[in-house]
């Protein structure tokens, strides 16, 4: 397990996959992520899991061992150095700062051991201030398709953000500069 | 944690205003987080996140949602080091 404080990341296996299935097709999860108020079945979601992931990992609280929350890439693309990621938290989990940090971790792994230059990441109206929120790093909007996906009989815009290597790494500096003032523990 | 002394609250302070791109106010121990700063949820949970690399553990996220003013944080942050 790969600890980043109280969050770990453990690659995605099949005993995970009910209570996966169960995050992502129970109550707002079913809309907010990937499947946007589409139900599949447990077999189709166990295959769309495997064909176009490229790197999935389970969010585990440390302190306990419970089941936080999932992130994943796909739609990787080696050459032009980019992919997309979707990440989904327990309700109980969401709103903490450690979770949160779990996923920066996984688009950083991204950034550095996959040598991205950018990752996408897709949200709607209802759910881009809680995006925004889990991600907490500069995002740059690169499509805005209006009346684009409908959930729950209503019309939503789809945007699509992009973080750029240079970004997170600038980021990544500010922190650093902020951290040698207080001191890291 | 962290065994370096804790830094004084100017120093403090003028990190936060330049890690927040912070211009044109000067801040003071009385300074609102929410009312003058601006700060939103996002910006807390930065600030848990240096926090909890500062002390080298996690942080109760209420503690610091809880905080009102820039002195609070400076105080937290102190509470955070050894003394």
């Amino acid at each position: 397990m790969e600890l980043i404080g109280r969050g770990g990341l453990v690659p995605l296996n099949a005993n995970h996959l009910g209570w996966l299935y169960w995050l992502a097709v129970s109550g707002d999860g079913a809309w907010n992520w990937r499947w946007r108020g589409h139900h599949p079945s447990p077999e189709e979601f166990a295959a769309r899991l495997w064909s176009d992931g490229h790197l999935q990992r389970v969010i585990v609280d440390s302190s306990t061992g419970r089941l936080a929350g999932f992130v994943q890439s796909f739609n990787y693309d080696p050459v032009a150095r980019h992919a997309h990621i979707s990440a989904i938290l327990a309700p109980e989990f969401r709103r903490l700062a450690w979770p949160i940090r779990s996923i920066q971790s996984f688009v950083g792994s991204l950034f550095d051991d996959w040598n991205l230059s950018k990752v996408y990441m897709e949200t709607h109206d209802q759910n881009e201030g809680q995006f925004k929120w889990g991600l907490r790093q500069p995002l740059r909007l690169e499509a805005c398709r209006r009346g684009h996906i409908s959930i729950g009989g209503k019309l939503l815009t789809s945007k699509t953000y992009a973080l750029y290597r240079d970004d997170w790494v600038t980021a990544a500096h500010r922190t650093s500069e902020i951290l040698n003032v207080f001191g890291r523990g | 944690m962290s065994t370096e002394s804790p830094v004084p609250f100017h120093t403090f302070a003028a990190a936060i205003a330049n890690y927040f791109e912070i211009q044109d106010l000067l801040l003071d121990g009385e300074t609102l987080l929410v009312e003058d700063l601006g700060f939103d949820s996002i910006m807390y949970l930065e600030i848990v996140c240096l926090l909890e690399d500062v002390a080298g553990r996690p942080i109760d996220d209420g503690l610091v949602a809880s905080l009102r003013t820039v002195g609070d944080l400076h105080h937290f942050y102190i509470s955070l080091k050894p003394r």
